[in-house]
């Protein structure tokens, strides 16, 4: 079959899908087919409303000059395109949001109710409107400069602006500048340790071409030390590599795209991606590593570059401009892998059990029918230096498909018997491994009735913790217990 | 004119049913050949050979509350049919593009065999389709039905062109996905 053929079987699918696609155009009164002449006057009188009106309608589409950056005190960026003035006269006037997910009932659960204020969310210095941006969360306290001065701003305990309004009010602190970087554009409060927060102003440019943005401010060509890179799907197993600036195929990379133009994206377009693209793991995630300063970039089916700091617009690449680097991606062939520092990791099963600490503990009978859903290790860090120093715990989670769960948790003592410490006699579910009977598994009853069963077991190194329903005392008491075997 | 009215013309042999389809829907379906990369005059052609299918087939076919669905679906096979013969040499390049589009979702240009059933392949495609939203439905519909381009589409869903054509593109991985998924790959 070719193209040709699949175009005809296109043509014969359902006719409800041709008769919406049909009612909606009609309702959105898209331009349909008009003698010329008429056009033009139709045309004429269209684009007259839109400057008398101010309503951006356009029946050409006119190259913008570029995306304009604007903040308000509302923290909000606007993101505007530019168009000269003789091919039309409005400027696109859409306020673009904020694409970030502001999860409330999580923020909720780590902060309590308290209102602490985190880090300050942005301010106004020198006439000029600075957003948090996070940049090189352990960056070093070396590029820290000169003091400018002192600002009191709002606070925020996510990136939802509706949350200013919870807050407790202004918060304040020194600002200094980041050595290498223009502080009109970039400035930094130190943190705890050795970590700097950076603030970034990407308000009132004009921004055209890409290297308004890689060049000018960040100065890619000169900075960039690495390029780390995550290939689709890597994002969860935390996965990166990193790339050496003087490779050809990054150079071209940083070529094309310092020559790109920047365009507006709309608010429809902004959110389907940042949910489809999340849940379907179809971007490379790019760290350009500038001596202490990360700036951090999704590069979306090849084609899209989001850059973190600069909401509601992306640059265009050609296929013929990516091609080489997203090869060498794909092929690691001159990549070296990264070392993971993160908190927390997705690992496979035989990862988990090389894991030095609790490896050793990972059940071996899990009941027919359950699947492993997913498996992540938590690391302590170190926040001065950013390295892992330890493995904290091991999280498993089993399901079956028709979704019933078996949650194993391996980690220390103490863990085990703090979880348990507030619980009634009665109730309690915790015991030494070579204590543990059936009578230990307790069921527990909430407000919608009976809860997963629960139990542990301990010995003088670790605790395994399990949770599970639709599964009977004795198997739980046998996939704790084949975590323990001989040991 | 209600669909339903017109469509008793055409029962009743009422040359007046021809007048009415074309006053009501003539403009849209000379617009899927001019779309499709037809010129004025081809496009005018097709519309009468429509116009004339339609008498052929109906009655004993009754289009319901399809009729421009119907109506369509043999223009657009008409201006297809037309551009090739007439464009063999050299495609229209709006055809040219369209097809191109197209056989990205193929899983593998050789393994959909002649002998899959077409309407089970069409029956896959409206399964896909259905899985859509109602916006992407209409983006996917308006590019390889419709044959609108780019810049419509962009223009009636309020988007930049390049936002369409990466929707579009995304569109055909999964359709091809799909494809795979029922079958059609292996």
């Amino acid at each position: 079959m070719n193209g040709d053929e699949l175009m005809e079987i296109v043509g014969d699918i359902d006719d409800r899908f041709v008769e919406k696609a049909y009612d909606t155009q009609r309702k959105k009164g898209a331009s349909g087919w008009l003698m010329p002449a008429a056009a033009v006057f139709v045309a004429a009188v269209i684009a007259l409303g839109a400057i008398l009106y101010n309503k951006p309608i356009r029946l050409v589409t006119p190259k913008p000059l570029g995306v304009m950056l604007l903040g308000d005190l509302n923290g909000i960026s606007r993101s505007f395109e530019i168009f000269k003035k003789e091919e039309l006269e409005v400027a696109k006037n859409e306020p673009v949001e904020l694409i970030h997910k502001y999860d409330a009932e999580r923020e909720k659960e780590i902060q309590g109710e308290s209102k602490c204020v985190l880090r300050i969310g942005f301010f106004v210095y020198g006439g000029r409107l600075y957003r948090h941006v996070d940049l090189g969360d352990f960056g070093s306290d070396e590029l820290v400069g000169e003091k400018l001065g002192h600002v009191r701003g709002v606070g925020w305990l996510g990136k939802d602006p509706a949350a200013y309004d919870e807050l407790t009010g202004l918060t304040g602190g020194d600002i200094y500048e980041v050595k290498g970087f223009d502080p009109e554009f970039m400035v930094c409060r130190k943190g705890y340790g050795s970590r700097i927060t950076t603030y970034v102003c990407n308000c009132g440019y004009v921004i055209s071409k890409g290297e308004d943005v890689f060049e000018q401010r960040y100065h890619f060509s000169d900075r960039l030390e690495t390029l780390v890179y995550e290939k689709p799907g890597d994002h969860l197993y935390k996965k990166q590599y990193a790339l050496d600036p003087a490779l050809p195929e990054v150079r071209s990379f940083i070529e094309a795209i310092d020559k790109a133009s920047w365009h507006l994206m709309d608010v429809m377009d902004a959110l389907w991606l940042d949910t489809e693209q999340w849940i379907e793991n179809d971007y490379h995630k790019l760290i350009f590593k500038l001596g202490g300063v990360d700036v951090t970039a999704t590069l979306y089916n090849g084609y899209h570059l989001f850059i973190d700091g600069f909401d509601g617009c992306a640059i265009d690449l050609d296929e013929k401009d990516i091609k080489p680097l997203l090869e060498l991606m794909e092929s690691h062939e001159k990549s070296v892998p990264v070392e993971n520092n993160s908190d927390s990791q997705f690992v496979t099963v035989e990862e988990a059990r090389q894991d030095p600490r609790f490896g050793r503990y990972v059940p071996s009978f899990i009941p027919e029918g359950y699947e492993l859903y997913y498996c992540i290790i938590r690391y302590s860090v170190d926040m001065n230096t950013g390295k892992r120093t330890g493995t904290e715990g091991i999280s498993f989670d089993f399901m079956t498909k028709d979704e019933k769960h078996i949650l194993v948790v391996i980690g220390s003592v103490s863990d085990a018997l703090e979880d348990d410490a507030g619980t009634d006699e009665d109730k309690r579910c915790t015991a030494p491994i070579g204590e543990l009977t059936v009578n230990n598994i307790k069921e527990n009853w909430g407000d919608n009735g009976p809860e997963p069963l629960r139990v542990c077991g301990y010995n003088d190194e670790a605790s395994i913790r399990l949770s599970a329903s639709g599964v009977s005392r004795e198997d739980m008491l046998r996939i704790v217990r084949s975590g323990f075997h001989g040991k | 004119m209600d669909d339903s009215v017109i469509i008793e013309l055409y029962f009743a042999r009422d040359e007046a049913a021809i007048e009415e389809t074309s006053g009501k829907y003539g403009a849209q379906l000379r617009r899927i050949a001019l779309n499709a990369g037809a010129d004025f005059e081809t496009a005018r052609e097709c519309e009468n050979d429509t116009y004339l299918r339609a008498w052929q087939l109906i009655p004993p076919h009754d289009p319901g509350e399809h009729l421009f669905a119907f109506l369509g679906r043999i223009m657009r096979g008409r201006a297809v049919d037309r551009i090739r013969r007439e464009k063999a040499q050299k495609r229209a390049a709006e055809t040219v593009e369209l097809t191109r589009e197209l056989e990205e979702c193929l899983p593998g240009s050789d393994s959909v065999t002649e002998s899959v059933e077409r309407s089970e392949l069409k029956a896959s495609i409206d399964r896909f389709l259905d899985g859509l939203s109602e916006r992407k439905q209409r983006m996917f519909v308006r590019r390889y039905w419709y044959f609108d381009p780019i810049s419509d589409i962009a223009a009636a869903n309020g988007m930049t062109e390049s936002s369409v054509k990466t929707a579009l593109h995304r569109m055909r991985e999964q359709l091809k996905k799909h494809l795979e998924k029922e079958g059609y790959g292996i």
